[in-house]
Order: structure tokens, then sequence, then C-alpha cells
């Protein structure tokens, strides 16, 4: 995706936002837009399925979930864990979920799909809620957050909640690069087709299962690294992170910042994480009624979401395709 | 396993798989015939089951309950389709997951505000509540009551779509929207039909339902995803599909808890996994 | 003596009941224009998909040189050189023209899996694509989206897609399909430009294009071949006077 100036603008201004604002900000907003900053890393993956490949995943919290769920199991009782051996573990326990969910997914489209992711998170959903060892529905804590270090000598800790935020940024920050990048690519260039019109990339010569699924496997290796980031945050993993209602959740956000933009899924959490704040605030015992008119009205009145209206009112439209 | 044991198991999975018959059966025809994808097609089973609840307070009688809460079901389907629905059947499948996930949200609400958040249950008819003995076992007649009528509505379901004017429209809808339209075929009152129906047949199947199970917040999402396994299983937009669907899952499931307990909640999803590496489609479901 | 780049044998499919393609046997010459000509329902689209892999064949064989492509995925057979463009515009409507090419010419890459290098940086995908958007005509166009083309233009793209994955075999379904008289003969010349390197399998119902370009034709009714020779043979066979050319409005 090529960048418009005003966009490139906005984009290092929102950044420097971010890192200015723990000097500013008190700790509890602090906390509030490190999981917000958390949401968009797992929106953005999403939106590389949704708004990039067209694949309408509606199970990408069984990745997210399974990813802090190992967090959980490699971290023992009384002591931190290695990040260097914490972090690849949960990748690739998403990423192999992701390979196998994955496999059965792509050979279907439209409805077929959705269904199908659906119900493959679900079944995590069960593994993890019966699973009495793991906490069942309660969840499970995780009490150190892993120690990063080399040779004895620690490099940061992440305990410091200062630290923590700067480490959730930078990942931000590298996760929306890595995807740019991978999009600029020519393996960028197929899913953009796969998601204009896949018969027609297939005729070119292309094995569009291979490429939807290996941009599955991505996706959901990066909403494993969310997981991740996710259950250091909140120090505990409950079923909640790999239910249905995260997936909607995570959907809704993408939808609601814009897809296939990358940085609207940020925004979009954004906006849902304040919207979420605002209603409870509104109605504390019923305010998932007044999220599902705001989701109903998005749908019918801003279906290109938030970054579509930047885009409406800056004129310029994303020449990246 | 003895032979009762086994026997009472056969008859638990198929009345489960009946009940799970008549939500998947609408979903089905909703996803074939509309094209559209309703998730909240469970919530309908949870209304209906929560009216049953409601209307038997009031009246004291689950017959009356279910006479009073067909028409409100039909009625509550309508609005829906007209209100919300119509308004996605040239949208995107995504729209349609998350304007329907919003109406979950909203209909999940409305029933904590009106009913709360307890579990509650309704009594079975004084004249099916007895049980017939099976060996050192009993089961409840009421239950083998649900599975008769359950084939009675699968029965007539059958003669209609099959045998009727009104089946030989759904058929066509879902054949060729625009032929059956250049037919003179009112399509957008089809498809007002269908939903509404398939509405009231997850509302009934709620309804009946409600002395077997406890009425409880959340009950109609847990349907719907065992619902999705049931399509999947048997093919999108097939009737047929979706009772063979139903009735390996049901079984599935009660004989997984049974034989293989500590991993019960995965035999369907197992199962799912299974039907899909043979046939993608699904075993009733038109190759794409 | 030219040999057969691609031949047929008792190719069939039926859908349900309906035969559509009914035991042809062909052979497609190498280095020739090779027309497939019959009434609209004789099964000339169903063949090209038969050819292209976009369908399997009931019963029958196909091959292509040394390779059977019967049960070939679509996309191997256009990674063995088989290029194809459809009756019904079939293009990425919101990418511009060059990215509507660049997709084909990148399919030539070893594999696309390519994640760290920018795609632009691809130097030989970018000639391949502009080669193609330069045969096809629309030069002036390079950066053009292509929805905001004319209908002409779509179908001029249909074509330069299928270029830029250099195949060697052109399969090309109803090129001059809804075109004026002018465009129609644009696309006939760049036909002829094309025949010079590529074998071509042709459908098309305008007689007087397919007289112009073909070197052998094929016809077709009702999912059988009913002749198959040279223009000459096929323009004196009583056989297909009366079954076709005679009869319709598709008269040469």
């Amino acid at each position: 995706m090529t960048h418009s100036r005003p966009l490139l603008a906005f984009l290092i201004l929102a950044v420097g936002a971010l890192a200015a604002f723990p000097i500013i900000g008190d700790e509890f907003y602090q906390e509030l837009v490190i999981r917000l900053m958390i949401m968009g890393i797992f929106a953005m993956s999403l939106d590389l399925l949704i708004g990039f490949t067209g694949l309408i995943s509606f199970g990408h919290a069984a990745f997210f979930g399974l990813s802090g769920y190992l967090l959980a199991i490699v971290t023992p009782e009384s002591e931190a864990v290695s990040i260097w051996f914490a972090l690849p573990v949960c990748l690739l326990g998403a990423a192999l979920a992701a390979l196998v969910i994955g496999w059965f997914s792509v050979r279907t489209t439209g409805i077929y799909f959705i269904m199908i992711t659906l119900a493959f998170a679900q079944m995590f959903y069960y593994y993890f809620n019966e699973n009495q060892d793991l906490g069942g529905s309660d969840g499970i804590f995780i009490f150190y957050k892993p120690s990063v270090a080399i040779g004895g000598f620690q490099i940061l800790d992440l305990n410091n909640p200062h630290t923590f935020y700067y480490f959730v940024l930078v990942s931000l920050v590298v996760s929306y690069l890595i995807l740019s990048i991978i999009l600029k690519a020519p393996f960028g260039q197929v899913i953009r087709g796969i998601h204009a019109n896949e018969a027609r990339t297939r005729a070119l010569g292309f094995n569009t299962q291979h490429y939807k699924l290996v941009s599955f496997v991505i996706a959901g290796t990066m909403a494993g690294f969310a997981g991740f980031l996710e259950a250091n945050a909140g120090g505990i993993m409950s079923p909640a992170h790999l239910g249905w209602h995260e997936s909607g959740t995570v959907m809704m956000v993408v939808i609601l910042g814009g897809m296939g933009t990358l940085y609207g899924p940020v925004l979009g959490a954004f906006a849902m994480g304040f919207l979420q704040d605002y209603f409870q605030e509104l109605w504390s015992d019923h305010w998932l009624l007044l999220l599902g008119v705001f989701v109903i009205a998005v749908v019918l009145f801003l279906p290109n979401g938030i970054a579509g209206l930047f885009s409406k009112f800056t004129n310029k439209k994303e020449d990246g395709k | 396993m003895d032979f009762a044991t086994f026997l009472i198991q056969i008859l638990n999975g198929v009345q489960y798989g009946f009940t799970l018959f008549l939500v998947a059966s609408g979903l089905t025809l909703i996803f074939g015939i509309m094209g559209i994808i309703n998730l909240a097609h469970g919530a309908f089973y949870m209304i209906g089951a929560y009216l049953s609840f409601w209307l038997f307070g009031m009246s004291n009688s689950l017959w009356v309950a279910i006479l009073v809460g067909l028409p409100i079901m039909v009625i509550f389907g309508y609005a829906i389709e007209r209100l919300a629905i119509s308004f996605l059947y040239k949208r995107d499948h995504l729209y349609q997951v998350l304007l329907t996930y919003g109406l979950i949200l909203i209909l999940n609400e409305m029933q904590k505000i009106l009913w709360g958040s307890d579990f509650y249950s309704v009594p079975v008819p004084e004249f099916l509540s007895a049980s017939i003995p099976m060996g050192n076992q009993e089961y409840p007649v009421y239950r083998l009551f649900v599975s008769l009528v359950c084939m009675i509505v699968a029965a007539g379901m059958y003669v209609v779509i099959g045998k009727t004017k009104l089946g030989m429209m759904i058929r066509a809808g879902a054949t060729n929207r625009e032929m059956a339209q250049a037919l003179g075929i009112n399509i957008s009152r089809v498809f007002a039909i269908v939903f509404s129906l398939g509405a009231a047949l997850a509302g009934f199947s709620g309804m009946i339902d409600a002395p077997l199970s406890s009425v409880y917040p959340g009950m109609g999402d847990f349907i719907l995803i065992i619902s999705f396994v049931v399509i999947v299983i048997g093919g999108i937009g097939s009737v047929k599909g979706a009772f063979v669907g139903a009735m390996l899952v049901g079984l599935a499931d009660t004989f997984g808890k049974v034989l293989v307990p500590e991993f019960s909640s995965m035999v369907i999803y197992a199962l799912m996994a299974l039907v899909l590496l043979w046939r993608p489609q699904g075993l009733f479901g038109r190759p794409s | 003596m030219t040999k057969a780049i691609l031949s047929t044998r008792d190719l069939s499919k039926s859908f349900g009941g309906l035969v559509a393609v009914d035991s042809v046997t062909i052979d497609f010459m190498e280095s020739r224009v090779h027309a497939i000509i019959g009434p609209n329902g004789a099964g000339k689209t169903t063949l090209i998909n038969l050819l292209s892999g976009e369908l399997l064949p009931t019963s029958g064989k196909i091959t292509f040189g040394d390779n059977d492509l019967t049960r070939q995925p679509v996309h191997a057979i256009s990674q063995l050189g088989i290029g194809r463009s459809y009756q019904k515009t079939n293009i990425f409507p919101e990418f511009t023209c060059l990215k509507n090419c660049w997709l084909g010419a990148q399919s030539r890459m070893s594999t696309s899996m390519r994640f760290f290098r920018p795609a632009k940086a691809y130097s030989e995908v970018r000639l391949r694509a502009e080669r193609a958007i330069d045969l096809c005509g629309l030069n002036d166009r390079i950066d053009t989206v292509a929805s905001a083309m004319s209908y002409g233009e779509q179908r001029q793209l249909e074509i330069g897609m299928m270029l830029a994955t250099e195949p060697n075999l052109l399969l090309l379904d109803e090129p001059l399909a809804g075109m004026g008289t002018d465009e129609s003969q644009q696309v006939v010349e760049l036909i002829k430009r094309l025949a010079e390197e590529h074998s071509v399998v042709l459908i098309e119902h305008d007689m007087d294009a397919v007289f112009a370009v073909a070197d052998a034709l094929t016809v077709m009714v009702n999912g059988k071949v009913l002749a198959t020779g040279t223009p000459e043979e096929i323009r004196n066979s009583q056989e297909v006077q009366d079954a076709y050319l005679g009869t319709g409005e598709d008269v040469a």
C-alpha cells in the first residue's frame, strides 16, 4: 500500500502521541491504552484476512486465546519464564493451529468458511472451558511476565509498567510494518488478486488455496502474538478470550476502523475501546444492548468505517491496489 | 454398555437430533433460499424457550404456551426480516454476519432485561410425565413425545416443500432467484415467509425443549453453533442434509458423552472435520 | 507438416442428463488459428472450460504436448503455457490496467511466496506486464483503473492479462463479444498479430472475423463435432450448410 502524504503525517503523529502518552496520562489510562494497542495488533491481523485476502474468518479469537493459554501453561507458578522460550512456543502453537484449521477451511468459500472457522474456534473454547487443569471456565493466571535477558543480564523489565507500555507500542509499530511489507511484496499482490477475483487469479496460474492458507497462518500467528501480549497485560487467560464474542468483537473493530487499510483496525480498536467505556457508563447493566444497536448502525451507515470517512475527507483514494 | 443403556442413548441421540433439525432446517433454508447467514437464528430458539416459560407461568399449560407462542414467533420473525434482514440481501456475507451479530447482542440483552439472568425450568405436562422402564433404568415419556412431534413436523415440512405451491416457490427461489422472479414469483414475499417460518420452527424447538433442558441466558448461542456444525456436515441449503447432519451430530454427541467423556465436547467437531475431509461441500451439498 | 499442440479424445461433459460436450475429438495444430463455431448451446464454451481446467470432463482425454491435462487444476494448466480469455469480461475491476496484467506476469516467477522485497522491484515482471499491455494496445491507459475504461478497452485488457502469462497456446472465448465494428476490427488485427507467435483456439460468432483469421475450423452442433476442415472445406460442406450456416442469423 502506498501511503498518501496526509495519511503518513497522521500515522507519524499518532505514534508520536502514543509514545508521549505515559508522560502525561495517568496509570489507569496507560493500562487501557496498552489493551487497545493489543486489540489493534489483533485487529490488524484479522484485516489481513478480511480486508486483503477476502477470507471472512469468524474464529480468529482461537489463535489469540490459544497463544495466551500457552503462555500460562509454560509459565511456572513461582518464577518467570524466559521470553526466548515462551514467545516461540506461543507463536508456533498459534501458527500450527492456524495451519490445521486453515487447511480445512480454505478449501471452502463463502458461508461455509465463516461457519467452519467459527465451529473450530468453538471447539477450542469448549476444550479450555471444560479442562479443569487449566482453570475451566474461570481461566488461569499468569503470575509472572516473561523475563527478557541475555546470559543472565536483564535487558527489559516487563513488570515495569512504562517498559511494558513501550514494549507493546513497539510491537504495534513492528506488526504494522511487517504487514505493510508483506502486502507490498509479490505475495501481497496475489492475495489482493484473490480478494478481487479469485477465479481469475487461479486462471492466471496461481494455486490460490496455498496463498489463502499462508495468509491464514500469518494472520493466525500475529493474532497469537497479540494473545501473548494480552496474557502478559491481563495476567489471566479465560475461555472467553477464545470464544465467539471475542471473534465478533475483533471483526467489529476491523469494520468500524475500515477494513483493507491496516491502520483502520487500529483506529477501530481505540474507537471501540472508548465507546465501550462510554456505553458502560451510560447503562452499566445492559450496555451490550447499546453496542448491538451501534453495530447495526455501522453496518447500515458506515460500511467503510472510520478510515473510509478519512479518505472521503482528504479525498485521496488509496492507489495501492 | 448393556442393551438398555444403548437403547436409551440411541433414543436420546435421536431426540437431540430432532431438536437440532428444527433449528438447523430453518437456518439452512434461509442460507439456501435467501443467501443470508443469520447468526440470530439461535436467539429464536432461546426466545421460544423463554416464551414457553413465561406463557406457562400465566396459563399453567404448556399447550396454551405453545399455541400462543407460535404466532408470536411468526410475527417476531416477520418483523426482524422486514426491519433488519431485508437490508442485507445485496450485501456481502461479512455485513450479514455483523448485523445479525448485533441482533444477537440486542436480543440477549432484551432477554436479560425481561427475564433476568436466572435459570428457569418448565414442568413436563402431567399426562406425559411418566417413564417407561427399560432394563434397570427408566426413559421419560416426554422425550419420546418430543421425538414424535418433531417427526410429524419434519414430515409436514417434507410435504409442504415437496408438494405445495408455496414449496414450489421456495424451491424455485432456491434454484434460481432471477428466474423465479421472471416467472412472476414475488420473491421478497417468499423470503419473508421462509424467514418467519424458520424463526417459528426454531422457536417451537425451544418451546418443546424447555421442559427437558432448563431455560437460561445464552442457550441460543450454544444451539446456533451446533446447528452450524449440522449444516456444514449436511451441506448448505439441503433440508435432507440438515436432517442427516442433525441425526449424526445428535448421536455422536450423546454417545461421545458416554464413551469418551473427557473429549465429549470435541467429538462433533472431529466428526465435522472428517466429513469435510471427505466432502468439502457437505454430505448433500452441491459442489461449488 | 505441423504437429498437434493440443488434442482431445472422445471428450465428454454432461450436467445431470444434459450432454453439453459429446465425444469430441479434435487436434489443434501448432502455430495455427483453429476456430470453433456453432449455434448457441452447441457446447463451445463448455469445451473451452474443459480445455482450461475450469470444468472436469465426464469422460475422455486431453493432451497438451506430452502432458495429460485431463485432471489438471486450472492453475497448473496455466503454468504449462495455456492462457485463456473469457466471453464475459473477467478482470480485476478495481485494479489499474498495469496491476491487472501484473498478476499474470508475476505468475511466471518460480513462486510468488515472496514476502519481503516489494513487488515493484521485480523488473522482469514489470517488463512482461508492460509488453502485454503494449501488445493489446492499452499503452495510454496503463494507469487507468479498469472499471473506468470503456467496454472495448476492458475486452482488450482481458486479452492483455492472458498475454502477460506468456502462454504458447491461447484459448479465446468470443473475444469480439459485444464490440462495435471498429473495435472488432482492432481485435481481429490483434489476433492476426498474435497468431504469428502463438497457437490459438478461437470461439467466435462473427463469421467474417472467423474466416478472416482461421486456418482451421470445427463446427459443433449439440455438443458434437459436425465437421473439421479448412475454411474452404467448411464453406463448401453441404452438411454444414444444412445444419448450421444456412439456417440462422450467423450466416457467413
